[in-house]
């Protein structure tokens, strides 16, 4: 289930130097929203804040959860069931069958959760149309890779997807082939997209594009739409 | 304390080491009933089993049967003979062993001895230990060199006397 | 408690040894994997680092492999010594080394040993305590087998009366140990001395009939040819031991002045005890030397065992460097996978899972190794045991006991307890900062 995203003076630190600071902003559920932004400003920071990979201080509200507030394994446990994770490099396990990969966080869960992990990587990687068959997924594309990361992330049903440049490492056909099929399976599914991302047709695509810029949030556009 | 008896212990051991090989002390020999026993001695241990070895040799006109040992204490010691069984060292109790007259037996390592189970005193290098060998010509106290821990004779062993 | 233990059978014993062995690994195993599935991805870095995985399990398997080797063949090597000595209880000979006596009377080495006389074997073999004393003669042989002079009384002692066909009856005739290449009714020549040496026309004319064939033995015997003492004698233009008027009678007792000589006599007492009497007695200076070959046995076992030893603090010295390089092997490669194992903490992996991953990867490599190695030490002690038995006909059987077994087991579970800490390491560092390598 997608939730809305409420943040009340966010500040990441590192030692004494502050990496990011967010006074308010808030997000229902459901929306896409795009975050770009020079290199170092910040960005990857606020989605890792945003995911509860880091300690922030603040208010962080995921629906009536305050990341903020919670130890490191109850926000792991948190994004385990709310939150997929897409990176820019995939992160798959080359070894393994695309549906191995797709259903990877069935490996961790409780048994109970496993089947409908399966069945839901399943969906997802033809929905996204992955090759199917027992290769390995070291012989397939970028394109195809992103697909697979894609499934994975959508596997355990999570309202709320977090893509750091999801699309960098693919040439502009397979970008644009992705963003396409992303986008719509996010808005078929109700679920809050939050991408870093400087392409420009993924960004277009989006219901809102915040700019970061030296630790803070300095644009916000497309506010229309939320 | 405890460091005290123990470095006490360090300090008398070498004197008692040196009286226990030292040739002016009484001959280390004991006789019952024509029976000779040569250089009775045993090996230094802290563990609740020792064997004990001598020489023997019948020198009267009697045949004497060597039946086994006695502590004061009241433990007993029997014969036991060094077996070699399917490439495992043990040992097999025997009974008495009769010495006639004129012959000799060896107690020695890996050979006969009398072995004393259930010790509750440490057995140390040097000092001597109180046995009473029990035989068909009588029961007869003899006095124990306890040798090094790992020695295979006795400390006269090779001396020509 | 104690007696409670030692009331408990063996195998019940080693099996609760082993257990308490394995205990830590399972104990953790048990903690980490529970209710988590980490194989597909245990697999999936099996496969990712094979080389480097196949390396490590070698060195593991070959570690332990030589030091459960080691044990299980210097063990085979001991038990088969001893049995081939069991039925030597007590030998006679002329002063000397005691090792090269027995180790030419007993496992038939050649070797020029001095003899005793008439005298000292009439001396021997009347007394009251003696049931069997058995002149042995050698020096012949027959295709490189060492042709042995003794008595029938010997020989079916040696053999426990286990003999195909029948003891030899006179002078002429032989029994053949069981790995012989002869058959019953076959007729050979002795071969002067042995080896290559051996001269095979000094005895021509000679012709000696087999007549019996004794049962296996695992010792040296069973590559004997055994022939009455008398022959060997009189083969080599020596008096045989009896007078003219015994006729051809062979066997006990001998005129002593007629006796050429013995280089030992094998004595067998009626009782247990009276062996121990005999080496008192037989012990004269100067003329005779009585000793058990179970006891020079001992005395070398005592030295293999101090060679064992050494060997054995190498072999756990080369396993436990084995275990280190496993374990930097670990942390190195764990290094490698380590944005992988970020990505498994990003996707919301708990810790556990994470370490399960890692630890599980580490145990398996050590498992695989440490089977391998227990084949491969077997295999080296079988190897080695067919080649001692080979060359020395001293049956050594290669056998892993619990004892290695539980070895084995302990280097494993101890080197599982320290794959922890590859696993814990890589819990250190901070997720967010794996992911952005
Ligand atoms: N643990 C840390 N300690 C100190 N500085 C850090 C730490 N983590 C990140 N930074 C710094 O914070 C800044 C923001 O980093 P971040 O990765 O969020 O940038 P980004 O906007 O994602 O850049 P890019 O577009 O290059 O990915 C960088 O200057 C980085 O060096
Ligand atoms: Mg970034």
């Amino acid at each position: 289930m997608a939730l809305p995203l409420e943040i009340k003076d966010l500040e990441v630190r590192a030692g004494t130097r502050t990496l990011l600071k967010v006074g308010d902003l808030s997000a229902p559920a459901g929306a896409l929203i795009g975050i770009r932004g020079p290199s170092g400003a910040g960005k990857s920071t606020f989605l890792h804040a945003l995911s509860g990979l880091i300690e922030v201080r603040g208010r962080l509200c995921w629906g009536e959860v305050d990341l903020a507030r919670l130890r490191p394994e109850r926000r792991t446990a948190f994004r385990a069931h709310n939150m997929g994770l897409i990176f820019q490099d995939f992160l798959l396990f080359e070894e393994l069958s695309p549906q191995a990969n797709a259903g990877l966080s069935g490996l961790f869960r409780t048994r109970h959760d496993r089947a409908p992990i399966a069945t839901r990587a399943a969906e997802g990687l033809a929905r996204l149309g992955v090759p199917q068959g027992n290769r390995t997924v070291g012989s397939f594309s970028g394109g195809e890779r992103q697909r697979v990361a894609i499934a994975r992330a959508l596997a355990t049903d999570p309202g709320l997807l977090l893509a750091d440049e999801p699309t960098a490492s693919l040439d502009r056909r397979a970008a644009d082939a992705l963003i396409e099929d992303l986008t719509g399976l996010l808005r078929a599914g109700g679920k809050t997209l939050i991408a870093v991302s400087h392409d420009a047709h993924l960004l277009e695509r989006l219901d809102r594009v915040l700019t970061i810029e030296d630790g803070k949030v300095t644009d916000d556009t497309g506010v229309q739409a939320a | 304390m405890k460091h005290l008896l123990a470095a006490l212990m360090l300090m008398t051991t070498p004197v008692l080491a040196e009286e226990g090989h030292d040739h002016d002390q009484p001959a280390h020999a004991f006789e019952i009933g024509g029976l000779e026993i040569l250089h009775p001695w045993t090996n230094a241990t802290d563990q609740d089993h020792a064997l004990l070895f001598m020489d023997l040799h019948n020198a009267g006109t009697a045949r004497v049967e060597i039946l086994g040992a006695r502590l004061d204490s009241g433990l007993e010691g029997r014969l036991v003979g060094f077996r070699m069984k399917d490439g495992e060292m043990g040992f097999e109790s025997l009974p008495p062993i009769p010495v006639a007259p004129g012959r000799q037996l060896a107690l020695e390592p890996d050979g006969l001895a009398i072995r004393f189970d259930g010790l509750q005193a440490v057995l140390e290098e040097g000092h001597h230990w109180e046995v009473i060998l029990l035989t068909s010509a009588g029961e007869l106290e003899i006095d124990v060199v306890i040798e090094a821990q790992d020695a295979r004779q006795h400390g006269h062993a090779g001396h020509s006397h | 408690m104690r007696d409670s233990w030692d009331s408990l059978p063996v195998l019940a014993q080693d099996l609760i040894i082993a257990g308490a062995l394995l205990l830590p690994l399972l104990v953790i195993g048990g903690i980490l994997l529970r209710g988590f599935r980490p194989l597909p991805l245990v697999r999936a870095l099996m496969w990712r680092f094979r080389w480097a995985n196949l390396l490590f399990v070698l060195l593991i398997a070959v570690s332990t492999g030589m030091g459960i080797g080691l044990i299980a063949q210097e063990r085979g090597l001991r038990t088969g010594s001893a049995q081939a000595a069991e039925k030597f209880d007590l030998v006679v000979t002329a002063p000397g080394s005691e090792l090269t006596m027995m180790l030419a009377a007993v496992f038939l080495q050649p070797s020029a040993v001095p003899l005793l006389d008439g005298a000292a074997y009439d001396r021997i073999a009347n007394h009251p305590q003696v049931q069997i004393a058995a002149p042995i003669a050698f020096g012949d042989s027959h295709d490189g087998a060492p042709v042995v002079g003794t008595i029938a009384e010997f020989v079916t002692y040696l053999s426990d009366g286990q003999i195909e066909g029948r003891i030899f009856a006179r002078s002429g005739e032989a029994v053949v140990g069981a790995a012989i290449d002869l058959r019953i009714g076959d007729r050979f020549t002795p071969a002067h001395g042995r080896g290559s040496g051996a001269d095979a026309e000094a005895h021509d004319g000679v012709g000696i009939e087999v007549v019996g064939r004794m049962a296996r033995s695992g010792s040296p015997w069973d590559r004997a040819i055994l022939i009455p003492v008398e022959t060997v004698w009189e083969v080599h233009g020596l008096a045989n031991g009896h007078p003219f008027e015994d006729g051809d009678r062979i066997g006990p007792p001998f005129t002593p002045e007629l006796f050429p000589g013995t280089p030992a006599v094998i004595v067998h007492a009626g009782e247990l005890w009276a062996n121990y009497a005999l080496r008192s007695e037989f012990t004269v200076a100067g003329e005779t030397m009585a000793f058990f070959p179970g006891t020079v046995l001992a005395d070398l076992y005592r030295v293999m065992g101090d060679v064992r030893q050494a060997m054995s603090v190498m072999s756990i010295v080369t396993q436990v460097l084995v275990a280190a390089s496993v374990l930097l092997g670990l942390f190195i490669l764990t290094r490698l996978f380590q944005r992988q194992l970020a990505m498994l903490r990003a996707l919301g992996a708990p810790r556990r899972f994470v370490m399960a991953v890692v630890w599980g990867y580490g145990v398996t490599l050590l498992v695989a190794g440490t089977m391998l190695g227990l084949a491969f030490g077997y295999a080296a002690a079988l190897v080695l045991s067919r080649i001692v038995t080979h060359r020395t006909d001293v049956l050594v059987t290669a056998t892993i006991t619990w004892a290695e077994v539980n070895l084995a087991l302990g280097f494993l579970s101890a080197m599982s307890v320290l794959s922890l800490v590859p696993a814990l390491v890589v819990l250190t560092r901070p997720v967010v900062e794996n992911l952005r390598q």
